[in-house]
């Protein structure tokens, strides 16, 4: 997400004011970003209850680490990197309980529920393929991919983010093109 | 229409994404014009950008920011805990309860450590010493154990950051580890394995423990082998003399004179008597030669013989060959980015030369491990941030 000078110093007066105990200017900064972190927590783990709890424990997470931050630093990648990291966890433990479980509970939502009816009739037929193609993705490019396309972060930023090396960002940004071109060539081409 | 190849698909993905030098974007932009497969490539990326762009955002739960406040607020209710659970028959239990408690946590605690052992083997019969010096001893070379010709070294790393090493032959030869796929180059030129591990799949661990299956069993498991490490390719089995007519072919195939095809076939020849396998033989050749034609593969051949000279086994004098030509190659291709116009019309140019020597003196091996430990001090202190966050939601989630 860009931000502008303005933006990144009236996080700092809240971060600022919150260590000060300054509760109201915590929120402030949680209705700033849930938006971002929620939609994000989505993309990665395609389920939106998941996503409502991963967004939450970001904020906590985050609370807790309030007198970490530096100045400068951008606080939406800082942010970013909890809520992957979040996310990560999420999908470990859902590894174990699908490996225990009989039945296969299909927990991936590939079509966006939260959104209105207006909304649904808004996101044509191409934007339903491209969330289904991104639930395709295996995990390990689903990340990358997510931050470049619907986070519009640059690789610098993505590198920062998830802790890959610029490189490793760039060849799995690649690799979930490649898997995407290959895997659903013809239907893009149809429907794209 | 054609499929595209990676390094097509990797150079329009620089066009559009701005990483090309004017001159080299024209020449793209050439190739494209007879290329339908390239347009389509570089339709599906804008469009791709331009839909997801597109998609409406979801609306985060209404409450979501109350919640988070509200968490914040309140403290565990401690007391009317206390006075639901103070009798003594709820004592009792309570008490058991945190027994198996406190057993569970301490299991958790344990058990997700952040630390994983790994083991690196070498088989070098005819070695003096054999050290490694790593991000992990701090580029201090560190000795390994000996028996029956491999060399063992064990090291607990945290999985959560990728890890530099090469051992050290007989004091003076810097080589990377043949069991390891990953390379790196570094800026200075030299070439140095990496050890990865990717949280979601645990590759890095997986790859150790096949390396030290293999090492337990020999050839028994080397089909399995060749599965999980495909370019090392240890189960062939092909007669000598088929290899080698192969070679010659290819070589041939190359663009190598008869004389020089020759000379290849010798050397190679003489690595087979030495124990080197068909398969990492036509491997190291053939992607010799599709790199660099006769010169590379010339080199590559030269420094496997050499390597087995200090001592090294002939198998891992080969894989370590191949694995420093498939890094060159890797970092041809990363290098595409500038060269990449140049590269889709003439194809891959000659690669100069495989890797700096390797043969060091005592003081240039201390230098050089020196500035490795300057370069791992310098990229943990970039990592530091994000590490201290992961960790420190790692204990908050025990």
């Amino acid at each position: 997400m860009d931000q502008s000078p303005s933006d990144i110093a009236q996080d700092q007066q809240n971060i600022q004011a919150a260590l000060g105990g300054d509760q109201d200017a915590f929120r402030r900064l949680v209705e700033k970003y849930q938006g971002y972190l929620f939609n994000l927590c989505w993309r990665v783990t395609q389920n939106r209850q998941d996503a409502s709890d991963l967004t939450q424990e970001t904020f906590l997470k985050f609370y807790t680490h309030l007198k970490d931050y530096h100045p400068g630093q951008k606080l939406s990648n800082w942010l970013y990197t909890i809520a992957l990291n979040e996310c990560r966890k999420q999908l470990r433990r859902r590894k174990i309980v699908q490996f225990f479980s009989l039945t296969d509970e299909d927990r991936v939502e590939t079509e966006a529920p939260g959104l209105g009816a207006d909304q649904k009739e808004a996101q044509d037929q191409s934007q339903r393929l491209l969330g289904k193609l991104v639930a395709d993705l295996p995990e390990s490019l689903r990340t990358p991919f997510v931050l470049r396309y619907f986070e519009e972060l640059n690789d610098e930023a993505i590198a920062q983010v998830t802790g890959l090396s610029l490189s490793n960002v760039r060849v799995r940004i690649h690799r979930a093109r490649h898997y995407l071109w290959e895997k659903h060539g013809n239907l893009i081409k149809e429907i794209l | 229409m054609e499929p595209l190849t990676e390094q097509q698909e990797k150079g329009i993905e620089a066009y559009w994404e701005g990483r090309l030098s004017p001159e080299e974007r024209t020449r793209l932009e050439k190739w494209l014009e007879s290329s339908a497969s390239g347009r389509d490539y570089l339709r599906f990326l804008e469009k791709m950008a331009g839909k997801a762009k597109a998609v409406p955002r979801l609306e985060p739960p209404a409450d979501l920011a109350d919640r988070v406040m509200e968490k914040l607020a309140a403290p565990p209710n401690r007391s009317r805990l206390l006075g639901t659970w103070a009798t003594p028959r709820w004592g009792l239990a309570l008490l058991l309860v945190l027994l198996v408690s406190i057993g569970f946590f301490y299991h958790q605690a344990t058990s997700q450590a952040p630390s994983a052992e790994v083991t690196l083997n070498l088989h070098a019969p005819g070695a003096k010493s054999v050290e490694v010096a790593g991000d992990f001893t701090g580029w201090k070379p560190a000795p390994l154990a000996s028996r029956d010709g491999w060399w063992r070294f064990k090291v607990k790393l945290t999985p959560d950051r990728d890890y530099q090493y090469a051992f050290i032959l007989n004091g003076n030869v810097l080589i990377l580890d043949p069991h390891q796929p990953q390379a790196v180059r570094d800026r200075r030129g030299d070439f140095y394995s990496v050890l990865s591990f990717d949280p979601k799949d645990g590759q890095g661990m997986k790859k150790i423990s096949a390396t030290e299956k293999a090492r337990r069993s020999g050839k028994v498991l080397a089909t399995f082998f060749s599965i999980l490490l495909p370019t090392a390719a240890l189960a062939d089995t092909a007669p000598v003399a088929t290899a080698l007519s192969h070679l010659q072919q290819k070589a041939e195939k190359a663009g190598l004179s008869a004389s020089q095809s020759k000379a290849l076939v010798e050397k190679a020849g003489k690595l087979e008597e030495e124990g080197l396998t068909d398969a990492t033989l036509e491997a190291l050749v053939g992607e010799s030669l599709s790199l660099g034609k006769g010169k590379l593969a010339q080199k590559a051949l030269d420094r496997t013989g050499f390597l087995v000279a200090q001592g090294l086994d002939a198998e891992e004098a080969g894989k370590v060959a191949l694995k420093e030509v498939e890094t060159t190659r890797k970092q041809k291709e990363k290098a595409l980015d500038q060269d990449m116009a140049q590269t889709l019309a003439s194809g891959l140019k000659e690669h100069a030369t495989t890797s700096k020597p390797l043969v060091l003196t005592q003081k240039e091996m201390a230098e050089k491990l020196e500035q490795k430990r300057e370069e791992w001090e310098e990229r943990s202190e970039n990592q530091k941030r994000i590490q201290a966050i992961q960790n420190d939601s790692l204990e908050q989630h025990k």
